[in-house]
């Protein structure tokens, strides 16, 4: 999906700040997305324009076709549950026995099928969350645009919901959700989209998956595709690890030093922005690093060099 | 006062042919034209309630002030309009129950009409947008929406039924009050009372009040079942 030069106002009377104004935002069709910002940032607009239910004034929307939008709160019909989620599948006018077949496993799939001929009107947050998101699922759709998806369920049925997102990606739905929900956002997200007054605002930030394997002298041990870091010590189970790009050092030769961890890394791309370079680095995962065009030229950075990069574990963030 | 009451009564349990034909004449108008004006009011009350167009306001505005037009005056206008010297003058339908149906459409509308804009205007505003994002068609989305909205349309088409059940200004000019032919409820209590002849105004009046009983009933069931 890109959105490209996006400005969205929502009165045309409204000279001022758009609602939306984005230069540029590509989100794979796979995978999973957040937008993320505090209220009025402009993320259920975007949601709303790649749905297709707002035109912006100018730039250009490809490849959002074939979404299906979830809302925060989501509008249940005065019906059963299994005839909302039938709703799409009547609409386009399938067989009354595909219907049935496809309703059921798709009820079964979000365990909702105690709950096959309940009226909507007597489900609760969590309830109404899962029909809509079977209905919505029920489509095949490529996409899955969910409008703050943990606002109206409670604490406890947040991790709930991180499992039923993994869920709809295993059956290949790329999903786009809105959140203010910053520790939701980065367990469950591939990438993040930090928002503010309606523009994405870029993240310096490496967002690696893996998991805690290790406690060690009062440090997490978190391994990433092989690679093991060492975290701060916080209980808790977490899926991913975040750093910034400006709280890495690059060395040419291993020293000692009292930061936890030294990666080992390869340089696989480099990037002029502004004043800085940004330096593509794997070392078992891809992770990016700020420098300064000075220090870059200084190091002489070249892709495929063999370089060290420092990290302090308390630079890390666990979600 | 005591004996008229008393033949009102025994005309209803010896199921009078002429009370009984009166009510029937009177129920086959009002409901002709609920079912009219539902037809004309329903799309535009959708419209009113889901758009959001120039002059929307205006309407509204319109319709809420027609809710309040005295029946004679909406007797007049159809009057002048069906009349022999008016537009549709060579229709011959003055004095006939087409004009009555005619006239009661038109005081029925504004309310259903507006009563339809509210309840529509009313429902959550991510319904339209739900039913978009799963496929539904035009038609589909009207249709689901009347659909969402039905307790509320019952309670408007009700209101309308009831305005029309009780007026009496329209009848009277558009209908001219005609024995076994154009001849209602109310028309007839108006007649009879003046005449003095109380025993068939009573009887009427009675089966007046049981319909309008029925009607309340259903709109306190139906606004119960909504909330």
């Amino acid at each position: 999906m890109k959105v490209e030069n996006i400005v969205f106002r929502y009165s045309s009377a409204d000279s001022g700040r758009p609602a939306l104004n984005l230069e540029l935002l590509e989100l794979p069709r796979s995978g999973c997305h957040a937008l993320l910002g505090p209220n009025g940032c402009g993320k259920t607009t975007l949601l709303k324009i790649l749905a297709g239910f707002l035109v912006p004034e100018s730039g250009r929307v490809e490849g959002n076709e074939d979404g299906v939008l979830v809302h925060q709160h989501p509008y249940l019909l005065s019906a059963s549950v299994f005839n909302n989620v039938a709703y799409g599948l009547k609409v386009r006018r399938i067989s009354k026995k595909e219907i049935e077949q496809r309703v059921d496993a798709e009820l079964e799939r979000w365990g909702l099928s105690e709950l096959r001929n309940r009226h909507c009107m007597h489900l609760s947050g969590g309830e109404r969350q899962r029909t809509a998101i079977a209905r919505a699922m029920v489509l095949n759709p490529a996409i899955l645009l969910l409008d703050e998806p943990t606002a109206s369920i409670d604490p406890d049925n947040v991790t709930h919901m991180e499992g039923l997102i993994d869920e709809v990606i295993k059956a290949g739905t790329a999903v786009v959700f809105s959140t203010h929900h910053v520790d939701f956002a980065y367990r469950v997200a591939d990438s993040i989209n930090r928002m503010h007054h309606g523009r994405i605002v870029a993240t310096p930030e490496n967002v690696i998956s893996g998991s805690v394997v290790d406690r060690d002298e009062g440090f997490n041990i978190f391994d990433a595709a092989g690679t093991r870091i060492h975290c701060p010590g916080r209980d808790g189970d977490f899926k991913r690890i975040v750093f910034s790009a400006n709280d890495v050092i690059l060395l040419r030769e291993k020293i000692n030093s009292s930061a936890r961890n030294v990666l080992d890394s390869t340089v696989v791309s480099l990037e002029a922005e502004g004043q800085n370079v940004i330096v593509g680095l794997n070392c078992g995962f891809d992770f990016r690093v700020r420098v300064s065009s000075d220090s870059a030229e200084e190091l002489k950075l070249q892709s495929g060099d063999n370089i060290y990069a420092l990290l302090k574990s308390s630079s890390i963030r666990q979600y | 006062m005591d004996g008229a009451f008393v033949q009102a009564i025994k005309l209803l349990i010896s199921l009078d042919k002429e009370t009984y034909f009166i009510a029937g004449t009177s129920l086959r108008f009002a409901l002709s034209s609920t079912l009219l004006s539902a037809i004309i009011s329903l799309p535009i009350g959708v419209l009113l309630g889901l758009s959001n167009f120039r002059g929307r306001r205006s309407i509204i505005a319109v319709l809420n002030t027609l809710m309040a037009m005295p029946t004679v005056v909406i007797g007049l206008f159809v009057y002048s309009l069906i009349s022999r010297q008016g537009s549709l003058g060579y229709l011959g339908l003055l004095f006939n129950p087409p004009a009555i149906i005619i006239g009661q459409t038109v005081l029925a509308f504004p309310i259903i009409a507006s009563m339809v804009n509210t309840s529509i205007g009313r429902l959550d505003g991510n319904l339209r947008e739900t039913l978009v994002t799963l496929g539904a068609g035009r038609t589909r989305i009207f249709f689901t929406i009347l659909w969402e909205a039905r307790f509320s349309l019952v309670t408007a088409l009700l209101a309308g039924f009831g305005r029309v059940i009780g007026e009496v200004g329209v009848s009277m000019m558009l209908g001219g009050n005609i024995r076994w032919w154009t001849r209602t409820i109310t028309t007839t209590i108006s007649l009879e009372t003046s005449k003095g002849q109380f025993e068939l105004a009573l009887a009427l009046g009675i089966v007046l009040m049981v319909i309008a009983f029925i009607v309340n009933f259903i709109t306190h069931w139906t606004v119960k079942h909504e909330s």
